[in-house]
């Protein structure tokens, strides 16, 4: 076995340990509390989730609470690209952008989802926070990755007479992608939150948020923590496979 | 004919004042001198990334340049044939020139499972595929193991002949094995002590200028 493999094995043991060490910490405070209504028991959140993913309309929940967060993501990280990009080509463009999404960074979430309530339908606020949550991060490490590219490769390529095309696939591309991937894999984990928060203020119809609270307000705490750890089983695969994606698409040496 | 006039420039420690060079035409003309005599800065300014204080340059801004740097200046994430052929898009050109730089073996290797000799052919191989009114060569042997660097050297020659090419170098056996006019250089301030044809170059004066003699 080669001790790459042994590595990856050791690495997988450790972390699954680690996760049943803190499912039997919880468990103990479960049995200590005694109270279902505050700290249910794994066994109560597992049947509560297994009731919940035997309906239809769970899978539907999901789905269009999935659907948003992506839609919110993608655009942000096609206009943070875009905007990075153009903040590096004119400084202007990067000073007018710079103060309003300070603003954004600095500003909390709960501030935006109200806002976002009184400008638009509350079906789309959780996509508009998302984006709105993504967009700085992105625009910021694109424009960061492109700023640090190296001033004796452009001057290489003044002198090898690079076309503009050129410029941006061997020069660069490779220079912002490790900060662009960076950006959204962390991007992703706001998107996912902030999208999340967004549906619990905003309740649209057939999303996870609005079902939290539900969940909240009929003191159903065992679907409450089914349905939070849904979000988290969620936030964790689109992780893994907007990683797998990442590499695979854009592969770099 | 290209030439430096009365050029003025403080950068560092060091300077240039009222420093005059002239490198003619479709001749290989090498600059020998000490580390920091300013032979870089001549370079760079024939390029255009820095500017004289005072003095002028004449006949260089219509001029096409190619150009192997001090430093390697390649693309990390492509490989060594996709890195020469930037400014050339004959494939067969370019696999001839790997073959004298005896890198054919690696084109497909990327730069970053290259050695340091390795890289520094590659830099070579992107400069002599270039079509360019002249080639500047910024110390392009550094780091080339010495068997392999005289058979380099005497293909290059073969390969430039008839073309304008400055080398920038310390080490007197790569200027006479390379090129026909050697010009030696002095520091604070840099100027031009010695203007040679190669063939006037005997083995008393190698052993002179690599005992700082001259």
């Amino acid at each position: 076995m080669n001790s790459k493999l042994k590595k990856d094995r050791k690495e997988f043991l450790t972390k699954t340990v680690s996760v049943l060490i803190w499912v039997f910490i919880y468990h103990v405070l479960s049995i200590s509390v005694g109270k279902s209504l505050l700290v249910p028991s794994v066994y109560d959140i597992l049947s509560a989730f297994a009731g919940l993913c035997t309906h239809l309309e769970f899978w539907n929940t999901v789905f269009f609470s999935v659907i948003r967060v992506i839609i919110g993501f993608v655009l942000a990280v096609a206009s943070g690209t875009l905007l990075g990009a153009l903040s590096y080509r004119h400084r202007v463009i990067y000073n007018f952008i710079y103060p309003i999404l300070s603003v954004i960074k600095a500003a909390p979430v709960a501030s935006f989802i109200i806002l976002a309530l009184l400008w638009i339908r509350s079906g789309h606020v959780p996509a508009f926070i998302s984006f709105l949550m993504v967009l700085p991060m992105v625009w910021s490490s694109v424009l960061q990755g492109l700023n640090q590219t190296d001033s004796k490769l452009l001057q290489m390529a003044e002198i090898f007479d690079f076309s503009f095309k050129r410029k941006v696939k061997m020069i660069y591309i490779p220079q912002v992608i490790p900060y662009f991937k960076t950006a959204c894999i962390t991007g992703l984990g706001f998107a996912w939150k902030s999208g999340i928060a967004a549906e619990v203020i905003s309740t649209p119809n057939l999303s996870i948020g609005r079902k939290l609270y539900e969940s909240k307000i009929y003191l159903e705490t065992p679907e409450l923590f089914a349905w939070t750890f849904t979000v988290i089983v969620l936030s964790i695969a689109a992780e893994k496979v907007f990683k797998a994606l990442l590499n695979r698409f854009i592969k770099i040496r | 004919m290209i030439c430096f006039n009365d050029i003025y420039k403080a950068y560092e420690k060091h300077v240039f004042s009222n420093f005059s060079l002239c490198l003619e035409e479709e001749i290989s003309t090498a600059l020998l001198g000490p580390s920091g005599c300013g032979k870089t800065t001549l370079i760079n300014m024939l390029l255009g990334f820095e500017k004289p204080d005072k003095g002028s340059i004449s006949n260089a801004k219509d001029k096409s340049f190619s150009v192997v740097f001090q430093e390697n200046r390649l693309l990390e994430g492509f490989t060594v044939k996709e890195n020469a052929m930037v400014s050339c898009r004959d494939e067969n050109k370019c696999m001839e020139v790997l073959e004298f730089l005896d890198m054919a073996d690696a084109a497909d290797f990327y730069i970053n499972e290259l050695s340091g000799g390795m890289k520094r052919r590659t830099a070579i191989a992107r400069c002599l595929l270039k079509k360019a009114d002249i080639y500047l060569f910024d110390e392009p042997f550094k780091g080339i193991d010495e068997a392999l660097k005289k058979n380099i050297i005497s293909s290059m020659k073969e390969y430039l002949k008839g073309r304008t090419c400055l080398l920038v170098t310390h080490d007197i056996n790569e200027a006479i094995q390379m090129c026909d006019w050697i010009k030696i250089m002095d520091k604070n301030p840099a100027e031009i002590i010695r203007s040679l044809h190669f063939s006037e170059i005997n083995a008393e004066f190698i052993n002179n200028f690599n005992k700082g003699i001259i």
